[in-house]
């Protein structure tokens, strides 16, 4: 089913939680909010769940008005970052739990469970309490208790956070293979990019209770609205520029110090004298001496191995400039040599200064 | 003495240090409950007579005895109204803990502190100013006659109302405690999980709330049930000897008759029935805290 929020706002004393989010999620799509801690992310989901009541604003499902229908009749469900599984009750009974609300009838009951035991890979296991499992089987059981009441969305709050890296990863391929399978519009909530970028067909990126750009993880990482999302999607170097001069499809920048460079005017063209950020992602900082439009020496002041790749802190005159290279087994520079280094105009990102 | 001695006998010393720091308790749990407890019990099997505790014959007559209409009228009472003031408590003490939970921080201590006070008053004082409210002058009476509700007093102590009304207000507190503390442990997601699963309040309360607080409601309920099993004064002097508790009845047989195997057999039956009361209720809570389904049964 498809949501829509309409410009939902909720406030906790001064606090603005969710401030004038709007925002639309079609069918079957997988959604995140995306943020720092703090940024109403999981505010926003537990107003979707209906847990919270908002301050303002309209939440509708499938284009039907469902802001003030209460939490046990939404037919949301959610998945906490802690589980909440019911200590008391077995595997079978947790995810028993929503259809036994919903007065199915035992033979029902218990055939659907098993088969949400078997869509997340837990046959067998319905005679154990939830202290019995691991905490990945315990995500499981959630996932399931969740999937089996057939919900029209499901809504996930950081609901890898609690799992190590290698479950981590082994878990976000699995909740997208069921989200596929079961074609559920989903809302995941995290703070986690990777995680976001792998399992989203659209992201919303959140800082201080405003959704700062909703797009799809190319769009966000590629084209950032603002530097706070070019900041949140990776590593970036920036500069504060002015235009000086514009040739065509490029214009050339300059620092307060003098730093020169050319950035492409994709679109509409900066006008002459305007004050521009500039981004320019790590891994588009090339360490060769090719025929780039911008080419300048650097001297390498630190370098961090990371297996397959290495990030280079190298000195450009005032600036300090993040370089990214992939180790193709040829010994990088060490610290203290003089690099050529160059990128293209169309490596950088530009965003109006303000 | 060589240097091996003296170490094994170090090491015997540190080995039995912690016995002698538990010795002292021990003598006085020996001395003073263990051989009473076991001196009781044989007593209650030996016959009384003018002459005192005939200890050279063996007889059930103290038990036959509780069996004759004084005696089990007055035990059946006593059960009968420790059970009422449990289960009153426990159905008055759930919404009270509920809404404490509820409560800020400052809130909740100054709740408690009103429903300990109770606890920090002396038992005959309670007492006391209880009759000063439900005797047939007392404020209660007076207050409905002037109101033109009743016309003649109502009988509220000097029999078992006073008793459940006394021990229901001073034992409150030994369920509201454990409950509080159990509700305030439990993770309020538990709640909102039920209720994103399609739960209602009293399908939440009922499926999650309820099995969750279910040993620390047991607990305080064993307790409450106990001391109002062996309460004293409060039935004393709010029951009267109308409405005599077993508690009562021993302290005359065995101080004022100086029965003491008739009395002793009363104590015995009374830790017998109250152990028996408790093993059956803790076999009926962990009954209903955990539901297994077979599976892969087919229906």
């Amino acid at each position: 089913m498809s949501l829509e929020l309409k410009s939902l706002r909720k406030h906790f004393g001064a606090v603005k939680a969710i401030d004038d989010v709007s925002l639309a999620v079609g069918d079957g799509e997988f959604f995140s909010l995306l943020g720092p801690s703090g940024c109403g992310k999981t505010t926003l989901l537990r107003t979707i769940a209906g847990i919270l009541q908002p301050d303002g604003g309209t939440i509708a499902l499938d284009g039907r008005d469902i802001t003030r229908v209460p939490v046990h009749a939404r037919n949301t469900a959610l998945v906490f970052q802690s589980y909440a599984l019911f200590p008391h009750l077995t595997v079978f009974e947790n995810i028993a739990f929503g259809l036994r609300m919903r007065r199915e009838k035992e033979a029902a009951i218990r055939s659907r469970v098993v088969e949400a035991l078997g869509l997340v890979r837990l046959e067998g296991m319905g005679e154990r309490l939830p202290a019995q499992i691991s905490g990945g089987q315990q995500q499981r059981v959630a996932l399931a208790r969740a999937l089996v009441v057939r919900p029209a969305l499901l809504l996930l709050d950081e609901p890898l956070s609690n799992l190590d890296a290698r479950l981590r990863e082994e878990m976000r391929v699995e909740i997208r293979r069921i989200q596929r399978a079961v074609g559920i519009t989903t809302i995941l909530v995290t703070h986690d990019i990777q995680e976001a970028f792998a399992l989203s067909d659209r992201i919303a990126v959140m800082n201080q209770g405003r959704a700062e750009q909703i797009g799809s993880p190319a769009d966000i990482y590629l084209r950032p609205a603002t530097q706070f999302v070019a900041e949140f999607a990776g590593q970036i170097n920036h500069f504060a520029v002015r235009v000086e001069r514009v040739d065509g499809a490029r214009a050339q920048v300059a620092a307060s110090d003098g730093f020169r460079f050319w950035i492409a005017s994709i679109g509409r063209a900066p006008a002459v004298g305007s004050e521009l950020v500039v981004i320019l992602r790590p891994e588009r900082v090339r360490l060769d001496a090719g025929p780039h439009a911008n080419r300048f020496t650097a001297t390498v002041e630190d370098v961090t191995y990371l297996g397959g790749l290495t990030i280079y802190r190298l000195a450009l005159g005032a600036h300090r400039l993040l370089a990214q290279a992939q180790n193709l087994g040829a010994p990088g520079p060490s610290p203290g040599a003089t690099v050529p280094v160059g990128w293209e105009p169309e490596d950088g990102v530009c965003l109006v200064r303000n | 003495m060589s240097g091996t001695d003296a170490t094994i006998q170090g090491q015997g010393a540190a080995r039995w240090l912690p016995a002698v720091f538990v010795l002292p308790l021990g003598i006085v749990l020996a001395l003073g409950f263990l051989w009473p407890l076991f001196d009781g019990t044989v007593n209650s099997f030996h016959p009384f007579t003018r002459a005192g505790i005939d200890r050279s014959t063996w007889t059930l007559e103290n038990y036959a005895k509780l069996a004759d209409s004084f005696y089990a009228g007055i035990l059946w009472r006593t059960i009968r109204v420790s059970l009422i003031v449990t289960l009153l408590t426990a159905a008055l003490a759930y919404p009270v803990a509920l809404y404490i939970v509820g409560l800020s921080p400052r809130g909740q201590a100054f709740y408690l502190l009103i429903y300990m006070t109770p606890w920090l008053v002396n038992v005959v004082v309670k007492a006391f100013g209880w009759s000063l409210l439900l005797s047939a002058n007392g404020v209660i009476n007076q207050s409905l006659k002037a109101l033109g509700i009743i016309e003649t007093s109502m009988r509220l102590m000097l029999n078992e109302t006073g008793i459940v009304i006394g021990l229901t207000h001073g034992h409150f507190i030994f369920v509201l405690l454990p409950l509080w503390a159990a509700l305030s442990g439990l993770d309020p997601n538990l709640r909102w999980a039920a209720a994103n699963l399609g739960a209602r309040g009293w399908d939440i309360f009922r499926r999650v709330t309820l099995p969750l607080t279910l040993p620390a409601l047991m607990a305080g309920l064993i307790i409450n049930f106990t001391m109002n099993m062996t309460a004293f004064a409060t039935p004393a002097l709010l029951g009267g000897a109308r409405a005599r508790v077993v508690s009562f009845l021993a302290y005359e047989v065995n101080l004022v008759e100086l029965n003491w195997p008739l009395g002793s057999a009363m104590a015995v039956a009374m830790l017998a029935i109250s152990l028996l009361l408790i093993w059956l209720s803790l076999r009926t809570a962990s009954f209903g805290s955990r539901r297994v389904r077979p599976e892969g049964a087919s229906p």
